[in-house]
């Protein structure tokens, strides 16, 4: 079996006293989507921003492909293949979807002269730009603003942001929140056809959506991980039932669980 | 790739800007002429202030509007390239390609010290930094007794170009300021729409997502401070030259202030301008200064009225766009 994409060790973190992370140990393999659910609070934002660099563990490490990442920047960790869709929808809003993806672009290209070449009118980067915009279905609003987007639209476009940057590791952190059921599914789909392709971590509360696409759960509870396993294994565990899915799975597998 | 998507991709903004500044420039070459066919000597070094003043304020422009840093200090490097300017001369180097190049080099040396500093911070607390450091420049420079301390000193000579004396009237400073401004307004246009413009602008609006791509905010911040410190050295050496003399009010704070309104009544990242606004600005200074002490009143209550009038500001009036690689 070869080496995980992403492992996290022992990492640790307070917000004054309130204790977010508990001893977390994950793993992610290559290819996987390792979902991370949990309820509300529960922690999955923060852990995420650990790994991607925004904020910083008290202890533990965080190891990309071998290499521990746990003392560099949030573009250090960008150029090394960590790319982060954040809850909060988060692209340049005056820009159009165009350049918001040609920006991510640039951000892989290593160098210095390339900075005082041109940017908007590089037909080589607009064509990347154009496919990534292409795969999530974006293609015809490539010079629309940012902001004149939809908000499902503006999901997309920061899933092209990421997609364009080739990236190791997706780090998702709730795709579908505030999309409609439409978008939702189209998402939903988007992500399948990425899975094998690229190593995802995907926080979500639609259980539809986990379900049809994780390979392996994580269950975050109270900053701690309460159980990691295979799909069929979280489903039966009487106490993620009892904790916190419930009802969810239920609806998820029509009640058959 | 289709041409459809291609054609739709290619800038049509880069033009547009380089129209407009070609437009400015040729304004200032045609007032020169006028002025020297005019017999308006006067006139001449108004217009060889507008050009140097709008080389700062261009500069300055630059960093508030495509990196969205406001410096309150940026009377320092003007101040630095003037004294660097006065002690080359001193020494017998009048040479403006060293001149050029030494001031540009230290200012931009100072820079790259003071600017990491200033940068750990944003907002008001980077305003008043980079002002304390002004300041800091502004006390050195009183401090040089042997070149003249308060009272500041009077340029040896004038600048020459491999032998030339090429600034030796004051049309012929006029006519070279003009030219120098025209190079650094292409260049800085030019910068708008190149990667690292499109990076930089980004920024201004949202650090989160441009570190998430992959970009030190930080770095980027600082290469455009480092290169705003830089131009205005430049125009702190001319601004030597037209005055025929250095002093420490060069790095008053009050200049600094100054060219904040500028840029603010040119619109913020509009680099053309400016330009405009640097020519308002003096000719106030000249006309209303002429009449009473209080003439900032007066620049005061233009700015209001204008503001008030327009919803806008000056660069919006004259028509001049928003800069940047905008899409
Ligand atoms: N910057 C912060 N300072 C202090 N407390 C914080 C901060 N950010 C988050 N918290 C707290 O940490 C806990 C975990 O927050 P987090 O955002 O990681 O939860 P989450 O699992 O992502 O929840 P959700 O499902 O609602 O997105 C919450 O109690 C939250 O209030
Ligand atoms: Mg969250």
């Amino acid at each position: 079996m070869s080496d995980p994409v992403l492992e996290l060790e022992h990492l640790q973190m307070h917000f004054g006293a309130l204790h977010v992370t508990r001893d977390v140990s994950i793993e992610v393999r290559p290819g996987e989507v390792h979902a991370l659910i949990g309820p509300n609070g529960a922690g999955k934002t923060t852990l995420i921003s650990q790994i991607s660099g925004q904020l910083q563990p008290h202890s533990g490490s965080v190891i990309l492909a071998g290499e521990n990442i746990t003392q560099l920047s949030v573009a250090e960790r960008a150029r090394r293949g960590l790319s982060r869709v954040f809850q909060i929808s988060n692209v340049i809003q005056s820009y159009s979807a165009l350049a918001n993806v040609v920006l991510a672009i640039i951000g892989t290209e290593d160098g210095v002269w390339w900075r005082w070449r041109p940017a908007l009118s590089d037909t080589s980067l607009a064509d990347r730009a154009m496919n990534a915009l292409a795969q999530v279905g974006l293609a015809d609003k490539a010079q629309s603003i940012a902001s004149d987007l939809s908000y499902g639209e503006r999901r997309a476009l920061e899933l092209a942001i990421t997609l364009a940057q080739n990236p190791r590791l997706l780090l998702l952190d709730e795709p579908m929140a505030g999309v409609g059921r439409e978008e939702s599914g189209a998402l939903t789909k988007l992500l399948a056809s990425l899975k094998g392709r690229v190593s995802m971590l995907l926080i979500e509360h639609d259980m539809n959506a986990v379900f049809a696409l994780a390979d392996r759960l994580t269950v975050l509870i109270g900053g701690a991980v309460a159980l990691t396993g295979p799909p069929a294994e979280i489903k039966a565990s009487p106490l993620v039932r009892q904790a916190y899915l419930g009802e969810e799975i239920q609806a998820a597998t029509g009640g058959a669980a | 790739m289709n041409d459809m998507n291609r054609a739709a991709v290619v800038n049509p903004a880069l033009k547009q800007d380089l129209l407009t500044g070609f437009a400015v420039i040729g304004a200032l070459f045609a007032a020169l002429a006028t002025a020297q066919i005019a017999g308006a000597p006067y006139l001449t070094s108004l217009i060889g202030r507008i050009a140097i003043t709008s080389i700062a304020a261009l500069s300055l422009s630059f960093l508030i509007g495509q990196a969205g840093l406001v410096s309150f200090g940026h009377a320092a490097p003007i101040g630095i390239g003037a004294y660097v300017a006065l002690m080359l001369a001193a020494g017998g180097t009048t040479d403006l390609s060293i001149q050029l190049s030494a001031a540009f080099i230290l200012a931009a040396l100072i820079a790259l010290i003071t600017g990491p500093i200033a940068l750990k911070t944003r907002g008001v607390t980077f305003i008043m930094l980079t002002l304390a450091f002004a300041q800091m420049f502004f006390y050195v420079a009183s401090s040089l007794v042997s070149w003249g301390g308060d009272d500041g000193m009077a340029l040896a000579q004038r600048s020459t170009l491999f032998g030339y004396q090429i600034l030796r009237t004051d049309a012929m400073l006029a006519a070279f300021s003009i030219a120098l401004l025209a190079v650094i307004l292409l260049a800085n246009t030019w910068m708008a729409h190149t990667r690292f413009g499109l990076v930089l602008k980004a920024m201004t609006e949202n650090e989160r997502r441009v570190a998430a791509n992959g970009f030190e905010v930080n770095h980027f911040l600082l290469y455009a401070f480092v290169i705003a410190a830089g131009v205005a050295a430049v125009s702190g050496v001319l601004l030597a030259n037209q005055a025929n003399y250095v002093s420490p009010a060069y790095l008053n704070w009050h200049r600094s202030g100054e060219l904040i309104v500028i840029v603010v009544l040119g619109g913020v990242g509009r680099l053309p301008g400016a330009v405009l606004a640097s020519a308002l600005v003096i000719l106030f200074e000249e006309f209303l200064g002429h009449y009473t002490e209080y003439w900032k009143l007066g620049l005061g209550l233009t700015i209001v009225a204008i503001v008030l009038l327009r919803g806008r500001d000056l660069g919006a009036f004259f028509g001049v766009r928003n800069q940047g690689a905008r899409p």
